[in-house]
């Protein structure tokens, strides 16, 4: 089980918290530019990234806010915690060949 | 908000007051107790706004608590709930100060919202509330992760709950906790709780 560290509540358990994919995902500007290929290319494709990924969380059975983390997907140590509207800060590379 | 007397208890199918007790004995470890429906309001604010979170806390009576505290003024309880997000609750119907609150804050960028009849109210004691409430929620009952005044929200099993600590004492008497559920959740936390409670013995206050 994950320890999150919610910016607003502190160290809550995981089964608080529900996950919210990856993080700084742009939403298209002109969305009904975009045909089926690219819409479903922003909706569900994923970096996946093997290592230092940025989500998204909300501690929903707490505060119910959203936040972002970066989690190493391999180790699950939990890298960082910023809020929403805020720049990832710089994190250690990591890399799993 | 509906009329005083069409107001009924969340818990009134489980016929509580048939075996009710003025005191919990002391073999018993645990008591619980039906709290009359709160009347609540939900203060929505951002404290950056220096004029807006004043005018509340003076329309309060109080300095609005901080993240996880609960603020204690005349006859009513300020929850902090998250950065920009309070409950108020009160004996009596909220409407007065409802129009008070929203006067206060004129056209500020603030919410004042009645929800009491959301919410249920069920206050557990005794030496061995801290352990009974340990076993349905992640959270850390430990005195030291837990103190008086502390507001935290979490789960009670499967239900969403608010959990605030009245009092606690070394003796006899244990830990004070008042949980606020959602009305529909009611029964099921009761029954949950009541169920945890039979290995340290439970008495229904009246
Ligand atoms: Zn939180």
């Amino acid at each position: 089980m994950l320890l999150i560290d919610c910016p607003y509540c502190g160290p809550r358990a995981e089964v608080e918290f529900s996950y919210g994919n990856e993080a700084h995902i742009a939403r298209p500007l002109q969305p009904e530019a975009l045909d089926d290929d690219d819409w479903a290319d922003y909706l569900f494709m994923k970096t996946n990234r093997k290592g230092v990924m940025l989500e998204r969380w909300v501690h929903s059975h707490g505060c119910r806010r959203w936040f972002n983390v970066a989690r190493d997907t391999v180790t699950y140590e939990i890298l960082a915690v910023y809020p929403m509207g805020a720049k990832p800060p710089k994190l250690p590379e990591r890399s799993y060949l | 908000m509906p009329e005083e007397t069409l107001r009924l208890s969340a818990l009134a199918s489980l016929g509580l007051a048939a075996h009710a007790v003025a005191a919990r004995a002391p073999e018993q470890g645990i008591a619980l107790r039906e709290l009359p429906l709160p009347a609540l309001l939900n203060l929505r604010l951002d404290p950056k706004e220096t004029a807006a979170a004043k005018a509340a806390a003076r329309t309060l009576g109080l300095l609005l608590p901080d993240l996880g505290q609960a603020g204690l003024a005349k006859e009513l309880v300020a929850y902090r709930l998250g950065p920009d997000e309070w409950w108020i609750k009160m004996e009596g119907p909220a409407a007065a100060l409802e129009t008070k609150l929203r006067a206060a804050l004129g056209d500020s960028h603030a919410a004042v919202t009645e929800i009491g009849e959301g919410w249920a109210q069920i206050e557990v004691s005794g030496p061995q509330a801290r352990s009974l409430l340990a076993k349905g929620c992640p959270l850390d009952f430990h005195p030291r992760a837990f103190a008086i005044g502390e507001v935290k929200q979490s789960l009670l099993s499967k239900a969403d709950a608010v959990y605030r600590l009245i009092s606690d004492d070394d003796d006899a008497s244990g830990a004070l906790f008042e949980i606020t559920i959602r009305r529909s959740f009611a029964d099921y936390a009761w029954r949950w709780l009541a169920d945890a409670a039979g290995e340290y013995g439970l008495a229904v206050l009246s």
